[in-house]
């Protein structure tokens, strides 16, 4: 079905109070390779939309019995939906809205979005290059960052360029629309040792809106970082028994350690009582005496494939501070949370940014640590702020030597490191998100041999 | 009742007509045809909301070889039977394929001409038309809403009554229907079922401190599953998390571990459920190649994998290439046996196609995927594995695990452990607790198996970072050695 075919449809729906339709066209092409070789191509026309039904009624939930309020529901609409389909999927919505009346609440009105999109603007638009480019680009960064590397090579990758063309349409008038190029990556490195023995690391990459030489010069880059471990995972020696040393944390393990904190100041998580963080409060116990965090969203954050111009209420996203040295400034989320606990709404965005730190990376060169490059999976509490993983490629600097490990585990909490937290103050981007490139551990627990 | 597709059923002419149309200009066509729905409800303490699962998805994807090479196209849009409209889809979608062939001219040969007979000669010898249509008592996808978020209500209540300091109580059920239609020339196929699981979710705090668990159940189950949910499991998930709140560190060591079922099942997916997907294996990912016919663990241990092995969330009647499920023996009491493949790699290692061919949606590739993956029982009780336990630990609420195939380290991370002495439960416990070791000594040390088997389909698995796919695991109870942190 058409998009206007289901605006004028949703208008004439008298027992819906308000909607939100959202759809994707996206067009791709697929490679995947092993080692050099082509081994599949693959290509894909679709188009995904959603529908988002609000429906004002008596409250049926626990707290509100009797008051007026709004019950929501999302509902997938497939593109060789007919007018009868519709019908029944905005009924099956709407039931389910009905459903799950809670606090009452208002869509944000269309002048706060119209206007912030690409109609207007352009937000995180480059449109103009191709999907056949896109591949071009990151086959040209996959395999010309393997030349560098002698003695290294790449198992297994795969390629994804898809063209999303995206548009939002409200019953409170937004009508916005935006596009981009995403590319994804995701790429398996081999290295043998001495001894013939291989072993193997994996990583991805992810980028949006970017020229042809931005995805070039950023994903060789991202590859020729994992061809570089590799060769250190291939001559690493088991994890030793360490005390007390700190641990450097980076990469992908950095954005889920800082994702505790955004899980602090998320609406939803502060309504179900999970997160107990309050409006100007500070979000770390004290005594706190390391790097004070500063953390938001920026719907515009560079090559992030989740930049867009408004939220799933059509509010218009612009860039936002969630905490500023600690404390609690905002809470982000879908609107009928912000209305349920009482904030203000500033939109739901998974571009993040978390502000630099006081360490540099000249600060921590010459000292005793564990560098964590490489988890097999960091696990972090998003509730508790435990964390732990496996360690598949650290380095191990003592004494002034260099020394490759792998196996054994670290594991800690956040709560312990709250009187020595200290991160980097380079940035980097890493996808959806800009965040210091390491964050120092004083507490954590090293699980290495006897 | 029978759970049907109304809309695959009125595209299987069209899709028939399609790939007849397609197999005149291609040596090989496929078309996979997926519509698949379902309704996840949740009781939070703040609101109960009813949204769609995950797993909705509705469209087709079209196989294509020529001259040895295989290409894919996904498209959601499929115009009615009637041969004019048939004709020019097959045109434009000819051509896409053609185009995509001409990306891949480069290629090296990964089949060979004879596409369709290099097919037949993988497929065990069985039937070319199949339908698998189960019968339901009732279709949870039409249950009023109000009802299941009522009965989720109640149980979420109990929990959050169960102790003032249970911080946050919420439940969770999701069903999910999957129908598909497979069609190549030769075989024809159609299946459309539907898996259930519910959750509690329990979180505890005191003095700033902040713990959570879950209970979670599941299977080709419809509404009677929340009858297993209420069963215990609310007093059972909130007196975990506020026993959690007094959880202590682990002391970093290698100890004797007994895994509950729920852990050996993450055990046995992750130690070498993904290490024997043959994809992996053609590709020089996994060290299990070179072990077939070899002792990677101690005579206790036998596993297998299959969708036709055991019913859970992992069952189905054929992949999502058109192969049959089957039922895989990975492990023969201690001896590596056979992998689970896909098409392409049982093509390029010359195995047999088990029919694990599995895709995320039909707008993703599909790939060797394990199914419902376990260990088999053995013959011990489970009050006799810890009892013979000096000092060790019990294991049990996984959270998440990971591979490492090529390498065989593992990670598992358990929410609870419980510390034994002399045989017994002390009662102290620690979480979470990380636990990595080398794989053969991980399953070399499996000195006792209990007697039972259970299996669970909650959670999905990912391959690399992508890739969901819904899976059965689990096991017996088993004690065996590993690295905990």
């Amino acid at each position: 079905m058409k998009f206007a075919e289901i605006v004028a449809y949703m208008k004439n729906r008298t027992d819906v109070s308000d909607w939100v339709l959202e759809t994707s066209k996206e067009t791709a092409l697929e490679k995947f390779f092993v080692g050099k070789r082509l081994d599949l191509a693959r290509s894909k026309e679709v188009e995904h939309g959603t529908l988002t039904v609000h429906v004002d009624a008596v409250r049926n939930d626990s707290s509100g019995g009797g008051q007026s309020g709004r019950g929501t529901a999302i509902v997938t609409i497939p593109a060789s939906a007919g007018a009868d389909e519709l019908a029944s999927i905005a009924d099956t919505a709407a039931e389910r809205a009905r459903a799950s009346i809670g606090p009452a609440w208002k869509l944000p009105a269309a002048a706060t979005a119209n206007g912030n999109g690409a109609n207007a603007e352009g937000i995180a638009l480059n449109a103009s290059i191709s999907i056949e480019a896109a591949m071009d680009a990151a086959e040209a960064a996959l395999f010309s960052a393997l030349d560098r590397f002698e003695g290294v090579k790449l198992s297994a990758s795969e390629l994804f360029a898809t063209e999303r063309k995206r548009r939002m349409a409200t019953s409170a008038g937004v009508d916005i629309s935006w596009n981009d190029t995403c590319v994804e990556a995701e790429f398996v490195a081999c290295a043998k040792n001495a001894a013939g023995e291989e072993s193997e690391l994996f990583d991805s990459w992810i980028g949006a809106a970017l020229n042809a030489a931005q995805i070039r010069r950023r994903l060789e880059a991202a590859v020729a970082a994992l061809l570089s471990n590799v060769r250190d995972r291939a001559i690493a020696a088991p994890l030793p028994r360490i005390d007390g040393l700190p641990v450097i944390l980076r990469g992908s393990a950095v954005d889920d350690f800082f994702g505790y904190l955004f899980t602090r100041v998320d609406a939803g998580m502060v309504r179900a009582g999970i997160s107990d963080a309050a409006m100007d409060g500070p979000l770390i116990p004290a005594p706190f005496k390391g790097d004070l965090p500063s953390f938001g969203f920026d719907p515009k954050l560079e090559g992030s494939p989740s930049n867009r111009p408004a939220d799933g209420d059509g509010l218009a996203l612009s860039r936002t501070v969630l905490a500023d040295s600690g404390n609690a400034r905002a809470f982000s989320g879908p609107a009928r949370h912000a209305a349920a606990i009482g904030v203000k709404p500033v939109g739901a965005c998974a571009s993040r940014w978390v502000a630099p730190g006081t360490l540099a990376e000249s600060d921590i060169a010459s000292a005793d640590r564990l560098e964590a490059l490489v988890f097999s999976s960091f696990f972090m509490d998003q509730a508790g702020g435990e964390f732990g993983g496996e360690l598949r490629l650290g380095i191990l600097h003592r004494n002034g030597e260099r020394i490759p490990v792998t196996g054994g585990s670290i594991s800690g909490s956040f709560a312990d490191e709250t009187e020595s937290l200290r991160y980097s103050k380079e940035i980097e981007g890493r996808g959806t998100i800009s965040a210091p490139s390491f964050v120092r551990l004083m507490k954590a627990r090293i699980a290495g041999g006897e | 009742m029978k759970i049907k597709s109304s809309f695959l059923a009125g595209k299987k002419e069209a899709m028939r007509s399609l790939q007849k149309q397609l197999a005149t200009r291609f040596d090989y066509v496929s078309m996979l045809g997926t519509d698949s729905s379902g309704v996840s409800f949740e009781a939070l303490s703040s609101e109960k909301r009813a949204s769609e699962s995950m797993w909705t998805e509705r469209g087709f994807v079209v196989r294509a070889a020529k001259a040895g090479r295989m290409v894919e196209h996904s498209f959601d849009a499929l115009p009615s039977a009637s041969p004019s409209e048939t004709n020019a889809f097959a045109d434009r979608l000819a051509a896409k394929l053609e185009r995509l062939l001409a990306t891949n001219a480069g290629a090296g040969t990964l089949w060979i001409d004879t596409v369709r007979e290099s097919i037949q000669a993988l497929r065990p010898e069985q039937s070319d038309a199949a339908s698998w249509f189960p019968e339901y008592e009732t279709d949870p996808l039409t249950m009023p809403c109000a009802a299941v978020l009522d009965r989720l209500e109640d149980i979420r209540k109990r929990t959050a009554a169960a102790s003032p300091l249970i911080a946050s109580a919420r439940t969770k059920a999701e069903w999910a229907r999957f129908s598909k239609a497979f069609f190549d020339g030769t075989r024809e196929m159609e299946q459309s079922y539907l898996w259930g699981q519910a959750y509690i979710f329990a979180v505890a705090r005191k003095d700033g401190k902040t713990k959570n668990t879950f209970e979670a159940v599941s299977g080709l189950k419809g509404i009677d599953l929340l009858d297993e949910l209420a069963d215990k499991l609310p007093e059972h998930a909130a007196a975990t998390a506020v026993e959690l709140l007094n959880a202590v560190p682990i002391q970093s060591g290698e100890y004797t571990v007994v895994l509950s079922p729920d852990m050996s099942g993450m055990l046995a997916h992750e130690a070498f459920g993904h290490g024997v997907e043959t994809d992996m294996i053609a590709k020089g990912r996994a060290k299990a190649g070179e072990y077939m016919g070899k002792r990677v663990g101690s005579p206790l241990v036998s596993m297998y994998d299959g969708a036709a092995s055991a019913e859970q969330t992992g069952t189905y009647l054929f992949d999502d290439e058109g192969e049959r499920a089957s039922s895989t023996l990975v492990i023969d009491k201690g001896i590596l046996k056979e992998g689970i493949s896909d098409l392409f790699s049982a093509r390029e290692l010359n195995i047999r196609a088990t029919g694990n061919g599995r895709r995320w949606s039909f707008e993703r590739k599909a790939y060797a995927r394990m199914t419902n993956t376990f260990f088999t029982a053995g013959s011990s009780k489970v009050e006799d594995l810890i009892s013979g336990v000096e000092y060790g630990w019990l294991l049990d609420r996984p959270n998440s695990g990971m591979e490492d195939p090529k390498n065989w380290g593992i990670q598992l991370i358990a929410l609870v452990g419980r510390e034994i002495k002399n045989g017994k439960l002390t009662g102290k416990i620690a979480s979470p607790v990380v636990c990595t070791g080398f794989v053969p000594d991980v399953l070399n040390a499996v000195d006792a198996v209990a007697d039972t088997v259970e299996l669970r389909g909650n959670g999905a698995c990912g391959k690399g970072h992508k890739e969901l796919a819904k899976v059965g695991s689990g096991g017996p109870w088993m004690r065996t050695k590993m690295r905990l942190g």
